[in-house]
């Protein structure tokens, strides 16, 4: 044994495994909620900023989904709005007559 | 069904639609409101209102609901503020679909708020989309409130040409809208259905809207100085008809002005549209306002046609109501071309048919008169205009008719029934302060026909004024000094004339006196001796002519005037024997004859002539005359002690004194005696007077010696 090497010894602090996996597991929430949280928000504030831009778009959507059309119907009542009855897609859905008739020919 | 649901079992799209979020909702509901029809677009538009209402304190959805409202709501208001944009979103939509919203549920629609419908019209004037401009052109044109002017007005420039047309429009139904209690008849019929068409008006206070006019008319104001950004001809109707308005404020007033200025304006782009409008605009009231704006140089031309053809009745009526307007000289002076040669075909239409009389007003029959008299024309024509104003029921409108109807109608304006009227007449047409007719011209025979004939009128006005005419058209009465004056200018202007005028009066007993006397005043007997002897020798004149012409020899200095004086002492005419020893040269002798001549004009003609010819030396003829007035005074027959008592008026004065003598005295007492006890009141009358200015002579003899001897005393 030789005497010039240090008498003490700089021990490293030893971390239990189990705390290890709780920061890993809480690093992975916080990575997973972050981008959650400002997808969603970033959902909301798209969705309302393209309800404010486009009111009667999202006002016929909502309207359609309440009607439970479906993509092609959607479709068709625009293009019946749009090229036949030139006029705005949710007077097509407001009126019931009308609203029947077009999905009904669509089917 | 593919997509879900049968047909049966589809929900009803209004139950979807409450389903749907507030702003979806709105805007479901505001498309929708455009494209449906009946019970439904009832449906919708009460949904609407319902939440436009909401939120602003006139329905509130949460208000029945047990709330309570948490810190954050307390500091931020956030759920009212919520609520409100909603609300007003709600009412943009609604304003959107103005158009297709029921009639009926209109003014429950316009219930929400008169502010917020306003800045709602505003914020739907912006709107890119032309129908959404046409929405806010629709709210202003159903409600014509006056607050949307600037609204409109400012859409009169817009780039699409219905817009344009929709605002043109509706400023002038706006504008129709603030004359509405004007009379239909007036505004024309056109105009007239656009005032009287219904509006539904916002719940506000009538005087609101009455304060607030004041913004249309500075809209259309604004909108006539901009007339080359929109060339829309409607503000320039308004400004016609809404300038100088009847009842307007103090506000109204500074616009009027301004839009006035922009008249007076030199080469306004606007200036000839309006010219236009002027003239050929089926509205009699802009007759009115033509003859109102006369004197602006750039419209005057526009407004003389517009006054030269009417196109009916009431276009007369209108002007002529207000024809005190051309008082203004500046007008008057405009209406004057009405008359001038290049138009005379169109003159007689400027004023009423006398066969349309009957159907105009009492001011407007009062402004033919006024009117007649100033746009001038032949005499002719004047006076068959106002012809019907003799038989007018009216006392004003003949009166004013009697001032300013031509001289010709004068003649029969004097015998009106009225006598304020007949003496206006008079006035105006005799010749008082102007130079009469020459004395044998037609007109001086006419107008002396004419005075002879309102010499007879009930009024007693009249009657003098005639009289006055008479005196001064003829030379018969002397004691005028206005005939006295017309006889002297007629000698002078044409003497053999007034001579033969003076020898034909003369030889007419009914004029022979007069004739006399007046050249007798006139101071020319000698040219008229022959004349005035041939009438105290002919037995067929009147004694009193006679007498007169006697009298009028005698100042003629001739020997044959003088033999017929002499000749008339003998007379049997009294007067004429009076009159003969008044003026006959006769000696005292020969005169004291005739103190006891037995009428008493000659003797009290010849004791007085005794008494003032008399010499103070010869002391036996002083005598013999004093006593002959003391006979005369006490003479038993009263009208000797008349004539005593004139002789006594004429002769007893202070400077007599000497020459009456010793007589002095007694005749002093007579007097007294006649002025205290005689039973005729004249010659007591006369007898007092005599004593009295004796009295009066004596007290002021008296007080002019004492100042003369206290002078005397003071020089001393």
């Amino acid at each position: 044994m030789q005497e010039a090497e240090p008498t003490t010894l700089h021990v490293p602090a030893s971390t239990s495994p189990a705390a290890a996996e709780t920061g890993l597991i809480g690093f992975a929430w916080v990575a997973v909620l972050i981008p959650v949280v400002v997808l969603v928000a970033w959902y909301v504030l798209r969705a309302r900023r393209l309800a404010q831009l486009n009111p009667e778009e999202h006002a016929f959507r909502s309207l359609a989904r309440r009607f439970r059309l479906r993509a092609n119907q959607i479709e068709r009542v625009r293009r019946y709005a749009h090229e036949i009855a030139n006029c705005s897609p949710l007077e097509v859905l407001m009126d019931d007559d009308l609203r029947v008739r077009v999905i009904t020919s669509a089917d | 069904m593919s997509g879900g649901h049968p047909q049966s079992a589809l929900p009803s799209s209004l139950e979807q639609a409450k389903r749907l979020g507030l702003r979806d909702r709105i805007v479901t509901l505001g498309h929708a409101l455009r494209g449906a029809s009946g019970s439904a677009r009832d449906s919708m538009a009460l949904m609407l209102i319902e939440l436009a209402a909401q939120g602003r304190g006139v329905t509130d959805g949460h208000r029945n609901q047990a709330h309570a409202a948490g810190p954050i709501e307390l500091i931020t208001r956030l759920p009212a503020r919520w609520r409100e944009r909603h609300a007003d979103d709600a009412l943009l939509a609604l304003a959107r679909a103005w158009p297709y919203i029921p009639a009926d549920a209109r003014p429950l629609a316009l219930a929400v708020g008169r502010e917020r419908w306003i800045e709602t019209t505003k914020v739907l004037a912006g709107h890119a989309e032309a129908d959404a401009r046409l929405a806010a052109i629709s709210i202003a044109h159903d409600t014509a409130d006056p607050a949307l002017g600037h609204i409109v007005c400012s859409l009169l420039g817009d780039e699409e040409q219905r817009v344009r047309q929709a605002a043109d429009e509706a400023v002038l139904r706006m504008s129709l809208r603030q004359l509405r209690h004007v009379p239909s008849e007036l505004l024309g019929a056109h105009y007239a259905s656009i005032a009287n068409q219904g509006v539904v008006s916002f719940p506000a206070d009538p005087d609101v809207l009455e304060l607030e006019r004041h913004v249309l008319l500075r809209a259309v104001s604004d909108a006539a100085y901009g007339f080359t950004s929109h060339r829309c001809r409607s503000p320039l109707v308004a400004l016609l008809l809404l300038i100088d308005h009847r009842n307007a404020s103090r506000v109204e007033r500074e616009i009027s002005d301004r839009m006035r200025r922009l008249l007076a304006m030199r080469n306004h782009p606007s200036h000839a549209p309006i010219r236009t409008l002027l003239k050929r605009t089926d509205c009699p009231l802009l007759r009115e306002r033509a003859l109102r704006w006369l004197p602006i140089d750039a419209i005057s031309n526009a407004a003389l046609e517009r006054l030269r053809v009417p196109e009916s009745l009431i276009e007369h009526e209108v002007m002529l109501r207000n024809a005190h307007l051309a008082v203004r000289p500046a007008r008057a002076s405009r209406l004057c071309s009405l008359t001038s040669p290049r138009s005379t075909s169109r003159a007689q239409e400027v004023l009423p048919a006398p066969q349309q009389w009957k159907t105009l007003s009492g001011s407007a029959r009062l402004g033919v008169v006024s009117l007649n008299a100033l746009i001038g024309g032949d005499e002719q024509a004047r006076r068959g205009r106002i012809e019907p104003t003799l038989a007018d029921e009216s006392l004003h409108i003949r009166l004013r008719a009697a001032g300013l109807c031509p001289g010709l109608d004068l003649q029969d304006f004097i015998f009106d029934a009225d006598g304020v009227i007949s003496r206006h007449a008079g006035i105006r047409w005799s010749t008082l302060g102007a130079e009469p007719p020459r004395f044998d011209s037609p007109s001086s025979t006419s107008r002396i026909r004419l005075s002879e004939l309102a010499s007879r009128s009930p009024h007693d006005a009249t009657r003098r004024i005639a009289r006055d005419e008479l005196a001064r058209l003829t030379i018969s009465d002397p004691s005028l000094p206005s005939s006295r004056q017309r006889a002297r200018r007629y000698m002078q202007s044409d003497p053999a004339g007034f001579i033969r005028s003076m020898r034909d009066r003369l030889a007419m007993p009914s004029t022979c006196l007069e004739t006399i006397m007046m050249i007798r005043l006139l101071g020319v007997e000698r040219r008229f001796e022959l004349d005035l002897i041939g009438i105290v020798q002919s037995e067929y004149s009147e004694h009193r002519s006679r007498a007169c012409a006697v009298a009028a020899l005698a100042r003629v200095q001739s020997n044959a005037a003088r033999y017929i004086l002499d000749e008339a002492l003998g007379d049997r005419d009294p007067r004429t024997r009076a009159n003969a020893v008044e003026h006959a040269q006769i000696p005292f002798d020969h005169l004291m004859v005739f103190r006891d001549d037995q009428d008493h004009r000659a003797r009290a003609n010849a004791v007085r002539r005794a008494i003032v010819s008399g010499v103070e030396s010869e002391t036996e003829k002083a005598r013999d005359a004093s006593g002959a007035l003391i006979e005369l005074l006490g003479d038993p027959r009263p009208m000797h002690r008349l004539a005593g008592s004139w002789v006594a008026q004429h002769t007893v004065v202070s400077r007599n004194r000497d020459r009456l003598g010793t007589r002095w005295s007694p005749i002093i007492a007579q007097l007294e005696e006649l002025a205290a006890v005689d039973e005729d009141p004249r010659l007591r009358d006369r007898a007092r007077r005599c004593i009295r200015r004796l009295a009066s002579e004596i007290r002021c003899g008296a007080s002019s010696s004492s100042d003369l001897s206290h002078n005397l005393a003071g020089e001393a």
